[in-house]
């Protein structure tokens, strides 16, 4: 049975997980900057 | 600079051309010189996406940015992260699978020799200007610091950075970017530890941020939508969105950076480090300034920290003056100083007020004395800081930071430059059937040749206000309009070559229209690349279907 790994080639594989983690990062990183402004404003 | 900061920095400019030299095996074929045969592991062409990203404009411009207004310019890279997202699922397969040299070869498979070449033109032209700039930042600190004449300065900064790029192509850029990056980084931490001590010797940390709170520096978000104000969360989010999707998805300089990586998976992780790493980097590098604002509160800063023209201020009409300026800049900075201390809230900035009027009044006489209305004081902050107040060796390392940092980036453009030279338009126009070693000779002459032009824009570049705006400016002139007829290019099937050049076309026309018309030009540029990509795919589609569709061509990378 062909997966979807080797439809893409084994070169080209899903990152979902990487994804969702850099948003996931650039999230906090937002809100700890929004926190840190009024904290010290 | 004593004795051990010149060894530092002469040591490693000789080892960065001397590496870059030793890199040059493998480089006796056009692809190995432009694309290193495509064997590039994805830390190493991630670092060299981040160094050719990051130049000493970042170092030197950004600090000063920061010293002045704070945190904010934070906001610009809001939109990385999810444009190097959406970079992964789209342009990177597709410029694997087609094989290409250029991103510009791909809009030929797609659409027609025409907006191929305008693609490329438009990104060397643009390019070629960035490259001079990029290269004006250092110039301006060495020779702020060596009272060197600033051709000399660019000549010292540009000839190692040519010899190693001419020589080694691409595998001298991306290995070299891999060791600059890791001595800019040590270099802007060893900066801002060195900050840190110098001011928690005087106050508290957190007293130190509180200062620097009450100024507004430490806002690095501002949720108001307005389009004339360049730093906000929207322009960062959508402008910034569209600028970075731009450069790092139109843009051969980084383009050219993934097409190195050895497969589609490597290229992703390449382009996904900088999604995490460069807000973060970026908030060390704006650290450092709001950290250098902080130190000159407890130690006296200089009133104008570009020194160039003292002698002629000195001996012009408004001399007497100035050195009455100069007396009211020492009271303020002592009471603002002493309410520092104190945590006097009010008189902290009432004082700090008046600091930055009397800089303002004085830079006006400056401009008015010597004549030069791009007068700017911003770019020398951190170049002052660093030679005035770090210790011995440390300084060096700085200076060699600031090097690594000019180097790594332009050594990348300026490979970039020669490939659209010599695929895009030699090659394909020109000499179309040479040998491989004719079109490598050729690659290196093209090298040559930009650099050479680069340093002489460069010339040109030193006072063109903030450095790092300037930059950026230059590159939201077309960019919006490069994204655009790639949006075409991969994410439609309907649209024409006719529509795709027009489109292209009437993008860059109202780009420079709302850049330059004075109804509009209050419009901050981050917004240009929005306006320019919607322009060209409306305009694109619009034309496309007032015609019968292209005959798509099967091809790899082709969208099906």
């Amino acid at each position: 049975m062909n997966t979807l790994r080797d439809a893409r080639g084994i070169d080209d594989t899903p990152m979902t997980k990487t994804y969702t983690g850099v948003l996931v990062l650039e999230a906090i990183i937002l809100v700890v900057l929004w926190l840190f402004g009024r904290a010290f404003s | 600079m004593r004795t051990l900061d010149w060894l530092v920095v002469v040591v490693y400019v000789v080892w960065i051309v001397y590496d870059g030299l030793r890199r040059s095996k493998g480089t006796d074929k056009v692809e190995g010189y432009f694309l290193a045969n495509r064997s590039l592991p994805w830390w190493a062409v991630g670092l060299s996406v981040m160094a050719t990203q990051m130049s000493a404009v970042t170092m030197v411009g950004t600090t000063g940015q920061a010293y002045a207004t704070g945190l904010r310019f934070v906001q610009l890279y809001f939109g990385l992260p999810l444009a190097m997202i959406i970079l992964s699922l789209t342009v990177v397969p597709f410029f694997h699978r087609a094989k290409v040299y250029t991103a510009y070869e791909y809009l030929e498979r797609r659409f027609d020799v025409r907006t191929r070449s305008l693609a490329s033109f438009l990104f060397l032209m643009g390019r070629a200007f960035s490259l001079g700039v990029t290269l004006a930042a250092p110039a301006v600190v060495m020779s702020t610091i060596l009272d060197w004449q600033l051709p000399v300065t660019v000549l010292a900064i540009c000839v190692p950075m040519i010899i190693y790029t001419t020589i080694g192509g691409v595998q001298a850029v991306a290995w070299t970017d891999v060791k600059q990056m890791f001595i800019v980084v040590g270099g802007m931490t060893a900066a801002v530890s060195i900050l840190i001590y110098g001011i928690t010797r005087e106050v508290s940390f957190s007293h130190a941020l509180e200062l620097a709170g009450a100024t507004g520096r430490l806002k690095a978000i501002d949720f108001k939508f307005d389009v004339r104000e360049t730093y906000t969360f929207w322009s960062g989010m959508l402008g910034g969105l569209f600028l970075m999707l731009s450069y790092f998805g139109c843009d051969q300089s980084q383009v050219q950076r993934y097409l190195t990586a050895k497969s589609i998976d490597e290229a992703r992780h390449s382009l996904l480090m900088s999604a995490y790493v460069k807000i973060p980097l970026q908030l060390l590098i704006l650290t450092s300034g709001v950290l250098v604002f902080v130190f000159y509160l407890f130690q006296t800063p200089p009133m104008l920290f570009n020194r160039t023209y003292d002698a002629q201020v000195a001996a012009s009409p408004r001399a007497a003056e100035y050195a009455r300026l100069e007396q009211d800049f020492g009271a303020a900075i002592a009471a603002r100083r002493d309410a520092a201390a104190r945590d006097n809230r009010d008189a902290f900035l009432a004082s700090d007020a008046r600091v930055k009027d009397i800089r303002a009044e004085a830079a006006a006489i400056v401009k008015q004395a010597t004549g030069d209305e791009r007068y700017n004081d911003v770019n020398y902050v951190f170049p002052t800081f660093i030679t005035t107040r770090m210790p011995v060796g440390l300084v060096g390392l700085m200076i060699a930071a600031i090097f690594a940092a000019a180097m790594s980036a332009s050594g990348g453009e300026l490979n970039a430059l020669a490939t659209a030279t010599i695929i895009d338009f030699y090659r394909r126009h020109f000499v179309t059937t040479a040998s491989d070693r004719h079109y490598l000779t050729a690659s290196k002459l093209a090298t040559i040749s930009w650099g050479l032009f680069a340093c002489v824009v460069a010339m040109f570049a030193a006072n063109q206000g903030s450095l790092i705006e300037v930059v950026n400016r230059y590159g939201s002139l077309y960019y919006g309009s490069l994204l655009g007829v790639f949006i075409l290019a991969i994410l439609t099937k309907r649209a024409t070559a006719r529509g795709a050049f027009w489109g292209m076309i009437a993008g860059m026309t109202v780009v420079l229209t709302v850049a330059f018309s004075p109804w509009t030009s209050s419009i901050a540029f981050l917004w240009h690349n929005l306006i320019g990509a919607v322009v060209v795919v409306v305009v694109g589609m619009a034309i496309s279907y007032t015609q019968q569709p292209d005959r798509i061509v099967a091809a790899s990378g082709q969208p099906g």
